[in-house]
């Protein structure tokens, strides 16, 4: 059978980077966790070292220090695991023009056609292996299969460095032993659904009756029956990450937000970064949405179609504060705030408004953006960013 | 989401577990060209592409990257390895390196 997808999964990426960038981490446990003071404080990779101890990405770093107290803790580094990253992505590129990168350390290649050149998929994953190692300088397991969901199930069967290949007869034999949670597109509440069905391995999934799981689940019932036997139609595409649907930003408070006031400033900052990525995209969005989660973990998230497109923050916070006070109370302390803009379309041609407000608007954002371009982006910060509230200060520091 | 072939088609199976920062998607996305680090460097004999994110005065935004330089320019700044590793930097339709940073739509 022909199995021309591979799927390369870079191994406790954020760790080898550290380890790459610092030979004096190589074969020490590394563990890359935020900050707990500001409550950033979750295991974000570890190292195989430090994953002997029992360390596991999503644990609390103080859980791993206790099972870790002589690892090397270190805060993310996000900008040199996007330059690895990219790095990576350009090296697939040189084997095939259909790459898909799936997350930070994903990516899917379709090298259909490219035997001539390489050899077999076999050949050029063992070709791409040793050049993320040489070039790179970190490990990664690769799973080739016939299709994304095969090969995307066979990268995780052997890690550290590992290669799988994983065709159609081998789904009994490797896949359907198991537990139904390892099956991709299950999450932790369709693992619990399925229970309710008896199901609990992927065997069982795959040989369920496909009307009973449609009735239940509609279409994501048929897809998961066909996942569960190995079946996936979907193309590996070089041009999803083109098409950008919402710009957004996240952020957890150093404290408990309490108050209109207090959140306001969080929302006006967030409102500025959104914007600004999407003018530096060329775009207008029209949809704004205010997430909320609150001390207990418990999320809020409203959306509000404005009348027109912007790339404005003051429109943009406008409207997010305006779902705050319909949506949220006062009383209610903020843990995590978050600002998206969606329904984007380029900013090609746009509505001129009698009284200039507009362009106005435009140019001093324009200038803002010149600032920005050339001194970094936090040359130019808002006035509430100095006040104690103002989160942006401190993240330049 | 009108039948399963839509759904396998439009890719919603990987969509929806996609994680993506927008930084590493810019870089992902983009050509060399499209970096505010690219330049045209004006030798004697003709005009090559390089990459101002090697010059120390530009890499720190400590000036505003021109559309072009003079070659005489990026010498008395780099020197001439330096000059070799910029001109060897750029790669206008190749995908964009770890150092890309988008031009602003109006230009620099």
């Amino acid at each position: 059978m022909h199995c021309p997808i591979l799927l390369a999964d870079m191994n406790a990426f954020y760790a080898s980077v550290h380890q790459t960038m610092d030979p004096a981490l190589r074969g020490k446990p590394v563990i890359v966790g935020g900050d707990p003071a500001k409550r950033h404080g979750i295991v974000l990779a570890a190292s195989y070292e430090a994953k002997a101890f029992g360390v596991k990405t999503g644990m609390a770093v103080w859980e791993a220090r206790e099972l870790c107290p002589h690892g090397i803790f270190l805060k993310p580094a996000h900008g040199h695991y996007i330059n690895f990253s990219a790095r990576i992505v350009k090296i697939m590129k040189d084997f095939s023009p259909m790459v898909e990168p799936f997350s930070i350390d994903e990516a899917f290649m379709d090298v259909s056609g490219c035997d001539q050149l390489f050899g077999s998929s076999v050949d050029i994953a063992l070709k791409l292996k040793a050049r993320v190692k040489k070039e790179v300088g970190v490990l990664c397991s690769v799973g080739i299969g016939p299709n994304k969901l095969l090969a995307k199930m066979a990268s995780g069967m052997q890690k550290p460095d590992g290669l799988t290949l994983m065709d159609f007869p081998d789904v009994p034999a490797k896949m359907w032993p198991l537990p139904v949670r390892e099956l991709f597109g299950v999450g932790f509440r369709m693992e619990k659904r399925l229970r309710d069905l008896n199901i609990h391995t992927i065997r069982d999934l795959a040989r369920y009756p496909l009307s009973v799981l449609q009735k239940r689940f509609g279409l994501v019932g048929h897809v998961l029956h066909l996942s569960a036997n190995g079946i996936d139609y979907s193309p590996v595409d070089p041009h999803s990450l083109d098409r950008v649907k919402s710009i957004g930003h996240q952020i957890t408070l150093p404290r408990d937000y309490r108050g209109y006031s207090e959140i306001k400033v969080v929302i006006l900052e967030l409102s500025e970064i959104v914007c600004r990525r999407v003018r530096l995209g060329g775009y207008v969005g029209r949809t704004v949405r205010l997430a909320l989660k609150d001390a207990d973990f418990l999320w809020m998230s409203r959306a509000r179609t404005l009348a027109f497109p912007t790339a404005f923050a003051g429109d943009v916070c406008r409207a997010a504060v305006e779902l705050l006070y319909r949506h949220w109370p006062a009383w209610k302390p903020v843990r995590m705030v978050g600002v998206s803009l969606a329904g984007l379309v380029k900013s090609t041609a746009e509505q001129v408004d009698l009284l200039g407000e507009d362009e106005r608007n435009r140019r001093l954002y324009a200038a803002c953006d010149r600032v920005k371009d050339r001194f970094g982006e936090q040359s130019l910060l808002r006035a509430v960013s100095l006040t104690p509230d103002g989160i942006l200060r401190d993240r330049g520091r | 989401m009108a039948n399963i072939r839509d759904y396998y088609r439009k890719n919603f199976l990987y969509e929806g577990h996609r994680l993506m920062l927008p930084e590493l998607r810019d870089k992902v996305v983009h050509t060399c060209s499209r970096c505010k680090f690219f330049v045209w460097v004006q030798g004697r004999a003709g005009v090559r592409p390089g990459c101002a994110a090697l010059i120390p005065r530009y890499a720190s935004l400590a000036g505003r990257v021109p559309e072009e330089l003079g070659v005489t320019d990026v010498l008395k700044e780099v020197g001439k390895d330096g000059l070799r590793r910029v001109l060897a930097g750029a790669e206008p339709c190749g995908q964009a390196c770890g150092l890309f940073h988008p031009r602003s739509p109006g230009g620099d």
